[in-house]
């Protein structure tokens, strides 16, 4: 199996059981935007 | 560190045996010790070693050596003299922080590496209130008398400017110099950059406490933000494990600090002590090898204290496993789940998957014992965890594989190790040398390290599955297992064990083999089983299987 497709199967699978729909998908930092990255999401 | 001191300047940050250092006052004494660094030639990149127990100090030359644009050297603070030259060698620290207990050694040490180390002490009795609020163990009261020609920590402090540093580090600059491979062969540093630490902070701060919101608001959708806001306010952590050990710092130092929440730290561990803190502090979370949970329950004096304040209670599989006991009578003593933390390793600074919320009707430990492995829930956000063959390619689900990692938080390799770099890095991808497996639904197991498995008859034969198994029998308080040569199966598992205080004597080892035949595979059972008074352990309570297989041999040729 490809690589893509085996996270894209973990993914969906992850989708499922991801234990709260309030959970976020992406981890939070408490104090906004991590010093000189910008986002969070660019590191992630 | 700076932020909160601006934002909740007189909140505690640490709470020291009784002794209160607010965030406002912890970046002070760290933007001193900057300072002092700065001055005295300390340049960016250069490296402070951390030879120091868990007290405040550690905090103030962490965060001081970070302001100062420097590198921060975690080393045990247990190491002898021929071990720290070692350590020294490695990092090449200009300065040394450590206790005036070690200082003599630390002293030999450096000196055998280089004349340039400058070495600062201090002591238990700096931060300790005259009276503690909580017992400190007897050796705490140690200390040696001041030395004209030697630099002491508080000197430091009282002197130097409180001025913000002229000096900034990026998100992308190294901050902290770990050590790992200790149980096999030599320790190799690795440098996690300030990115590397905020990722898993910004992990532990979303998801460590996701269970609660599946306890509470189990059909809601809530406002993440306004609820982990919350908690953090009140948040109150127990940081009784080393924190120079990447797990301990996570939890001791890291999620703390990115939360900004309160710490009670403690130097050594005592389940009274323990008890009595969270009673008195209303410590929330706390982490710790499942052991010490069992030292609470079934201490005498645990209906003298009210440990409801307890919310997030986490802990590791190293000696004892999380079994439905354990948290069917931890829930009754404090009305809060336990449950595994996570997977994690030196070089990621752990914390690479998430367990909250899949506690319910104890699946989490169902699935352990149904695989034999420890249920580590799901990768965080941002961290890839892949399972791979003997060949690198992808294992199907369900099947047993090394586990390759690529996450943020990840470091580029072991400092001045190409050829093991090289081997273990690929492609931007770790090799961790761990087994692992996701199950059916995508859930990640821990199975066993890779070079401790065994080839018994051609079968793939894991240590640490045998020790989870054995670890049932009611009599086993801690087991190791190592593999033999066997002219006639290959390899063959040897157990060494340690038996509870009332079962010594009762239980042999035949007793132990018969038990081993009856309920478990033939594969797994060990072929010897060797019971002892202690085994050799790590600082963090892990069997030495290196001791173990020496052991053994001088058992063989004697």
């Amino acid at each position: 199996m490809r690589e893509e497709k085996y996270f894209k199967m973990l993914e969906n699978r992850w989708s499922n059981i991801w234990p709260h729909p309030s959970l976020p998908k992406e981890p939070v930092y408490p104090l906004g935007k991590i010093p000189d990255t910008g986002i969070l999401g660019e590191v992630c | 560190m700076e932020r909160y001191a601006e934002k909740q300047p007189s909140k505690d940050y640490i709470i020291y045996y009784g002794k209160r250092i607010s965030y406002k006052e912890m970046d002070e004494l760290s933007t001193k010790f900057a300072n002092y660094l700065i001055e005295n030639g300390f340049e960016k990149d250069d490296r402070l070693a951390l030879v120091l127990p868990n007290v405040p100090e550690f905090y103030i030359g962490y965060f001081g050596t970070l302001k100062a644009g420097g590198i921060c050297v975690l080393l045990n603070p247990m190491l002898r003299e021929m071990e720290l030259e070692y350590f020294f060698q490695e990092s090449k620290p200009k300065f040394v922080l450590t206790l005036d207990l070690i200082y003599p050694a630390v002293e030999k040490a450096a000196k055998k590496v280089s004349d340039g180390i400058n070495i600062i002490a201090t002591s238990f009795k700096d931060f300790l209130p005259e009276s503690p609020e909580i017992p400190i163990h007897p050796s705490m009261n140690a200390f040696t008398q001041k030395m004209e020609e030697n630099l002491y920590l508080t000197d430091i402090l009282e002197n130097a400017s409180s001025k913000k540093p002229n000096m900034r580090a990026a998100i992308d600059d190294n901050a902290t110099m770990n050590f790992t491979g200790g149980t096999t062969g030599l320790p190799k540093g690795v440098y996690h950059r300030h990115q590397n630490i905020v990722y898993t902070g910004a992990c532990t701060y979303t998801y460590n406490n996701a269970h609660l919101l599946v306890e509470r608001y189990p059909e809601q959708e809530v406002d993440f933000e306004k609820f982990a806001a919350e908690l953090a306010q009140t948040e109150v952590g127990l940081a009784a494990m080393p924190i120079f050990w990447v797990a301990g710092n996570d939890m001791g130092v890291v999620g703390p600090t990115v939360s900004g929440y309160t710490v009670v730290l403690f130097t050594r561990w005592d389940a009274k002590a323990a008890m009595e803190a969270i009673h008195k502090y209303k410590v929330t979370t706390t982490y710790a090898p499942f052991d010490l949970y069992w030292e609470i329950l079934i201490h005498p004096e645990v209906g003298n204290y009210d440990l409801t304040s307890l919310r997030t209670c986490t802990g590791s599989s190293f000696i004892k496993g999380l079994t439905k006991e354990l948290r069917k009578k931890w829930r009754e003593l404090t009305g809060t789940i336990l449950r595994e933390a996570a997977y994690g390793l030196t070089e990621t600074h752990t914390f690479d998957t998430f367990t909250a919320g899949f506690h319910r009707n104890d699946m989490d430990i169902e699935r352990a014992e149904k695989y034999g492995g420890t249920f580590c829930g799901i990768p965080c956000p941002g961290t890839l965890i892949k399972i791979i063959d003997e060949n690198g390619n992808l294992a199907p689900l369900g099947e047993h594989g090394e586990a390759a990692i690529k996450s943020p938080s990840v470091v580029s390799g072991y400092v001045g190790r190409p050829e093991e770099t090289a081997k273990a890095f690929k492609d931007d991808w770790l090799l961790t040398g761990d087994i692992g497996m996701y199950d059916e639904d995508g859930f990640f197991y821990y199975i066993s390290r890779k070079k401790y498995m065994l080839k018994v008859s051609g079968v793939s034969v894991y240590p640490t599955q045998i020790e989870f198994f054995m670890l049932r029998h009611p009599a086993i308080e801690m087991v190791g297992v190592i593999g033999a040569s066997d002219p006639e199966k290959g390899q063959v598992p040897i157990a060494f064990v340690k038996l509870k205080d009332e079962y010594e004597g009762e239980v042999t080892e035949d007793d132990l083999l018969e038990w081993c035949r009856k309920n478990m595979a033939p594969y797994n059972v060990p072929k010897r089983i060797i019971i002892k008074k202690e085994l050799p352990l790590t600082a963090t309570g892990k069997v030495i299987r290196e001791e173990l297989i020496k052991e053994y041999e001088r058992m063989s040729t004697s």
